[in-house]
């Protein structure tokens, strides 16, 4: 009876299900996932965003919320002289500098006063937004690719706020050191073409 | 499993199977004014402008909700049939509503961003009334048709707009009052700050194009 009730079940289920689309890469799907994914899929983003949220962890309030707040909206800034087609200096190598610097920041548990870090946070976001913001216009939706990218980008600060929360013990705030020790290590990395 | 597990499972077939009923597609401009209520949940600024506007009004005091909500109304009506009376020397794809909408969400984006409290009311209501007036230009219906059809429109924009916003109002100062207090005030920062940098790129783009 459970057999013939668990086939009806699934006959039921298959019947029923529709087209999925599930690789559509077109209109505002194609352009949210295609901005989405471009600070996840790139490793240079990824380690500068968690450092940034780790950082700021580290630091405390009210470095813990300004700094995921500064760097979306000077990141933004940077997006426009990317869409503007307005040229920044070494992007890449600024990309992989702001893991080098953060990390060396976390790792050596350097506490500067909160408009320094801001303005070490923002100068750095700038590179970040002008490589997202060359390949806005061409993306399939720019608006969702612009949303998807922000998104994503705070998302990645939450995850290095919330492993910056292990700082408040003394064995945590020593693997969140490491932690930074490791991000430098990646964007040194990332600085001489290693990976 | 319940003891009747047949008739479970050919009711839970019964409910997955159907299809579109389109039961109500005979009444009389139902359709326009669904056209109509989506409509500002389709275009990207309104919707970034809604957004924002309903972070500053959950952020906001109950005291001064009622005179923003209603300078939003009035301005998003007005715009409305503005644009529609406008609609058949301008029509409303050609009203340039865009940027200044995002430039309303990046100032509401950029009032919620930092450490300070809510803002003046008298603030809040030209904001409102600057987010509904545009919205109200850039979601007007085509030109065309009957008159009744377009008004039938337009009430759905209306009432699609300020439907929107009062979920997200709701919702915004909802998560105020159940978050513990720094986690919703940093919430909200974070949410601003989201808000203003799309808005920032929205403005690019247009420069762009």
């Amino acid at each position: 009876m459970r057999g013939k009730a668990l086939f009806i079940g699934v006959v039921a289920a298959v019947l029923a299900a529709g087209p999925a689309f599930a690789h559509t890469q077109a209109g505002v799907a194609g352009g949210f996932f295609s901005g989405f994914s471009h600070p996840i899929l790139g490793w240079d983003h990824v380690v500068a965003m968690v450092a940034v949220g780790l950082w700021g962890a580290f630091l405390g309030a009210p470095a813990n919320w300004m700094l995921p707040v500064v760097f979306p909206l000077v990141m933004a800034l940077g997006g426009a002289l990317g869409v503007l087609g307005v040229p920044v200096p070494a992007v890449e190598a600024g990309i992989a500098a702001s893991a080098v610097v953060l990390g060396l920041l976390i790792a050596l548990a350097v506490r500067l006063p909160l408009a320094a870090a801001g303005a070490i946070v923002a100068a750095f976001a700038i590179f970040h937004g002008h490589a997202h913001g060359t390949e806005l216009p061409e993306a399939a939706n720019p608006f969702a690719y612009a949303v998807g990218f922000v998104i994503a980008t705070g998302l990645l600060h939450i995850c290095g706020i919330t492993l910056g929360l292990l700082a408040r013990w003394p064995a945590g705030a020593l693997a969140v050191r490491a932690g930074g020790g490791a991000i430098c290590a990646a964007g040194l990395a990332f600085l001489f073409g290693l990976v | 499993m319940s003891e009747r597990p047949v008739p479970a499972a050919v009711l839970a077939a019964a409910l997955l199977a159907p299809g579109a009923a389109w039961a109500h597609g005979a009444v009389p401009g139902a359709a326009g004014f669904g056209v109509g209520l989506l409509h500002p949940l389709t275009a990207p600024a309104p919707v970034l402008a809604l957004v924002a506007l309903g972070l500053v009004l959950g952020q906001g005091r109950p005291a001064g909700l009622a005179r923003a909500w209603g300078a939003f109304a009035l301005g998003d009506g007005l715009g409305l049939v503005l644009a529609w009376a406008l609609a058949a020397d301008h029509p409303p794809t050609q009203i340039p509503a865009q940027v200044p909408l995002a430039l309303v969400a990046l100032a509401a984006g950029l009032a919620v961003a930092p450490r300070r409290g809510p803002l003046p009311g008298a603030a809040v209501a030209a904001l409102a009334a600057a987010a509904g007036g545009l919205a109200g230009l850039a979601t007007a219906p085509d030109p065309g048709g009957p008159a009744v059809a377009a008004w039938i429109t337009l009430a759905g924009a209306f009432a699609g707009a300020n439907l929107a916003l009062f979920y997200l109002a709701a919702g915004t100062g909802w998560l105020r009052r159940r978050l513990p207090r720094p986690a919703a005030a940093v919430g909200l920062r974070v949410a601003g700050s989201w808000v203003a940098a799309i808005a920032v790129l929205v403005v690019a783009l247009a420069a762009a194009a």
